[in-house]
């Protein structure tokens, strides 16, 4: 029997009621996360990404609630006992570190209100604590740098210390929000370098959301492909980006612009991502699927688990199809349990009719 | 005339001066003796860190700063030398388009009157008009088109009948044009012919329409005419801010990261657009980006910038190939995923850029640069070497920042200490142990240091470790007709980029196994 998760999220929805309408921004979400893997959770703005972060830590504030679903956090079930004794567990890493950190306060006064709060650590012992995360956190000087406002820092200082803020607490799941999107190519190596690197002393459990597929490929483990609220496809990381089982995906890889030749036009996803303001009656990605059918229009997809090796595959070009054969050999190497769960993590799964029984034969070939 | 390039830069530099009364800092020198070219229809990608100048650069381009030296030719014109009412004109033949689609735009302004401001601003059309198969004096709504640019309407008198020419971008029918010829009156046999022109439309119906076909032109229809920004999705109002910059039959645009605020598959249908607009309209881009991917995708040739430089020029295909300077190297071995098309390890630099007020005296890469020339007089391990680089971007982040007054002048006085430097260069030196010479100028920069003087330790410490890398600027290398960087390493004295970033990719792996060992 293997370990159980860290973080466990199952079939979550989470609404916002507006005069108007009620905004079903999550709709049945679920997914793991175990000690020392990054999951990460991919889609395009409005899909419900940061929603789900933020339910998961607690954080929604009025008019979003959570009206279904649980959150398990290493057993203890969050939506009923509530999220106040538990904020050492999980923390956050937002976006734009500016924004993130208070401009009247030291860099140390902040990482030391967050000790003095989760550790109970006070004054010369708070101090050298800080300086070590400040370290931690790869920043050099830190004894001189501690005594600085955020203003003296560069962005991608300013998020090691938001980093060294959310570490402070001894976290054993690290939910990353876009950490790397306001940040510099260069500097966003050295950060996913850094998160590898604490992940790796902490065996920390990293929930890793962005719009990104690049920083996702380098980044996560794991995958799920957010649309429209609804996780659409989840897959080992190298399997996805080999295979791309729903059309989806496919859709989003193919519109990365290093994926086409440079000569040719990039493919494209008509239409815009719906908000869905109720339970699905059909395939919310159907009006902009290429591959949609009939039955798509009037049918709710569920989860088809797929089979590694004799998944679909639609190639963009020869240099992503030279790519695939060094990825096929490898197989997936995360969770190998026989529970459940386990199940769920190792295998791949697709929210599309394409994989249900009776349109088996539809699957399209590759080209 | 037609092979030169359209838009020449030659030793450009734009400088942020800051004077105050008390005395005057270093100007912040943003862009700084930076040149290239761009050729007609071609699209020039401009890549670099945030912070790299290229956004000033763009903005010298566009004329909203003003050049602090240099020379700036747009198809022969030289830019740096129009007066101000010149300047205005010109501009007509440049547009922008940028970043942040929700901030370009003003919220207050329905979609057409944002589209249609800038032909109000140039009092967008002016009827021009030039006579053909004969000569003839212009009369009526019409002016004497000079020369240089093409006429709104061209006139031809030599058939019976005078028959009318409309430039294709002006959104006016024949059947609007009255054109009379008059021979009798004047004395002069040369000159008795008077043309006069009557245009029915008003220039504010023109301008509607040409809002409308603009419109259209960028995938949105007419009924979008009538909404307020906020009506529109990011991507549909990008599409509103190149309406607008193409308002004008610009020839030149310059477009400043304009797909980065855009989700994946919106800034797909953007591209695609502008690669469409670019050939359908014959335009000229500077791409300016930090977007890698991107730039690969849509630039012809690009320019990859570091503090205020031009650090390498070249076709896109080339400089993804086989990029020649550290710096691109880094940048390229950066992209995340397999868009990357780097194949070794990544190449991650330490720390930051130094401040643009106080560069480098040398390489502007020389305090971050992973393949830098070491000089021969040391024989250092690798890990002993990447602690003096650590120390040295201390030293140079401490001469950068401000330091109290009180506190400088105790230091200079001996009355106070640095412990804080001398404990971390202790600190980064711990795992490393340095012959005893190489030691004993440690030594000696600490000592310095310590007294509060940073720039004679920065001195003392370039001058032991540093090499030309500190002192000389590298100039360019020309590689291929239109590929050049500028690099200390392409002289034949020294190993070259790559195979110096392979070989301290090594051995760094190596010194860490070893470590790993050892506190295992």
């Amino acid at each position: 029997m293997s370990e159980p998760p860290l973080l466990a999220v199952e079939d979550l929805v989470v609404e916002f009621t507006t005069e108007r309408e009620v905004i079903r921004a999550v709709d049945g979400i679920s997914f793991e996360i175990h000690a020392g893997e990054t999951v990460g959770l991919v889609g395009e703005s409005g899909s419900g990404k940061s929603v789900t972060a933020r339910a998961v830590l607690g954080l929604l504030s009025s008019p979003g609630q959570i009206k279904r679903g649980q959150i398990q956090l290493q057993g203890t079930e969050l939506t009923e006992s509530g999220w106040d004794d538990h904020r050492g567990t999980i923390s956050i890493v937002f976006q734009d570190p500016a924004n993130s950190l208070n401009p009247v306060y030291t860099v140390g006064d902040q990482i030391v209100e967050a000790l003095k709060i989760h550790q109970g650590l006070r004054g010369r012992m708070a101090t050298t604590r800080a300086v070590e995360l400040l370290e931690d956190v790869g920043i050099p000087d830190a004894t001189a740098r501690i005594d600085e406002y955020p203003h003296q820092l560069s962005g991608g200082m300013q998020q090691r210390v938001v980093i060294a803020i959310a570490l402070a607490c001894d976290p054993d799941i690290l939910v990353c929000d876009e950490p790397t999107t306001a940040l510099d190519v260069t500097i966003q190596a050295q950060i996913l370098d850094l998160l590898a690197d604490l992940q790796r002393d902490d065996d920390l459990g990293i929930l890793f959301i962005t719009h990104d597929m690049g920083v996702i490929e380098d980044a996560t483990d794991r995958v799920n492909v957010i649309y429209a609220g609804e996780i659409v496809e989840r897959a080992p990381t190298d399997v996805l980006f080999s295979r791309p089982a729903h059309p989806y995906t496919r859709a989003l890889l193919n519109s990365i612009p290093g994926r086409t030749p440079p000569d040719a036009q990039l493919p494209t996803i008509d239409g815009e991502v719906p908000t869905p303001t109720g339970p699905a009656s059909r395939c919310r990605f159907a009006p902009r699927c290429p591959e949609a059918f009939a039955a798509c229009e009037n049918t709710a997809p569920t989860h088809i688990s797929i089979d590694t090796d004799t998944a679909t595959k639609t190639p963009v070009s020869e240099e992503f199809d030279a790519r695939e054969s060094t990825v096929e050999q490898s197989s997936p190497s995360h969770g190998a349990g026989a529970n459940e769960a386990a199940t769920r993590q190792t295998n791949r799964s697709a929210a599309c009719l394409l994989y249900e029984d009776s349109t088996a034969h539809q699957q399209p070939d590759s080209q | 005339m037609t092979r030169d390039p359209l838009v020449r830069v030659e030793n450009l530099s734009t400088y942020y001066e800051d004077d105050s009364l008390i005395g005057s800092k270093p100007p912040v020198k943003a862009v700084d003796d930076v040149s290239f070219t761009i050729k007609r229809g071609e699209t020039l990608g401009l890549v670099g860190e945030s912070g790299c100048g290229k956004t000033t650069l763009g903005r010298t381009l566009l004329g909203l700063l003003d050049v602090t030296d240099g020379r700036y030719t747009v198809d022969g014109t030289d830019i740096t030398e129009l007066s101000s009412e010149q300047r205005r004109d010109w501009r007509t033949r440049i547009g922008m388009v940028f970043q942040d689609p929700a901030e370009s735009l003003n919220d207050r302004m329905t979609v057409g009157e944002i589209i249609q401001e800038p032909l109000t601003a140039h009092d967008w059309p002016t009827f021009s008009a030039a006579v053909r198969g004969g000569e003839a004096t212009l009369a009526g709504d019409v002016t004497e088109a000079s020369s240089a640019d093409s006429p709104a309407l061209t006139i031809d008198i030599s058939g019976d009948a005078p028959t009318v020419e409309i430039r294709e971008t002006l959104p006016l029918y024949q059947d609007e044009v009255t054109v009379s010829v008059d021979e009798s009156t004047g004395s002069d046999p040369s000159t008795s012919t008077t043309v006069t022109v009557g245009i029915t439309p008003s220039r504010a119906e023109l301008r509607r329409e040409r809002a409308f076909r603009l419109l259209d032109r960028v995938g949105l229809s007419e009924e979008h005419f009538y909404r307020y920004p906020h009506q529109f999705s990011g991507g549909q109002r990008q599409r509103v801010g190149i309406a607008r910059a193409l308002a004008l039959e610009p020839e030149f645009l310059i477009l400043d990261e304009p797909v980065s605020a855009l989700d994946v598959s919106v800034q797909a249908r953007i591209i695609n657009l502008l690669e469409e607009l670019q050939e359908t309209l014959g335009l000229t881009y500077l791409f300016i980006a930090h977007d890698l991917s991107v730039v690969r995708h849509i630039a012809d040739r690009v320019a990859v910038m570091y503090l205020g430089n031009v650090v390498e020029v070249g076709p896109t295909t080339s400089v993804y190939q086989s990029p020649q300077h550290p710096y691109t190297v880094s940048l390229l071995s950066a992209i995340p995923g397999s868009g990357s098309p780097w194949e070794g390890e990544r190449v991650t630099l330490p720390g930051t850029p130094p401040s643009p007020r106080t560069p480098p005296e040398g390489c502007p890469l020389a305090t971050r640069c992973p393949a830098k020339i070491r000089p021969d007089d040391w024989s250092l391990s690798p890990a002993a070497w990447r602690a003096i680089d650590a120390i040295q971007a201390v030293l140079y982040r401490r001469a950068g920042e401000s330091q109290p007054i009180v506190g400088s002048i105790t230091r200079r006085l001996g009355l106070s200490g640095d412990d804080e430097l001398e404990a971390t260069i202790e600190e980064l030196l711990d795992d490393v142990t340095l012959p005893s010479d190489a030691q004993a100028v440690i030594d000696d920069v600490i000592e310095l240091a310590k007294m509060g003087d940073t720039d004679a330790a920065i001195e003392q410490f370039s001058s032991s470790f540093g090499s030309a890398c500190e002192t000389d600027h590298p100039t360019a290398t020309q590689h291929d007709k239109s590929w050049r960087s500028a690099c200390h390493r392409h002289q034949n004295e020294y190993v070259d980029v790559e195979e110096t970033i392979g070989s301290r990719d090594r051995s760094s792996a190596a010194v860490d196994s070893v470590d790993g060992t050892v506190n295992n």
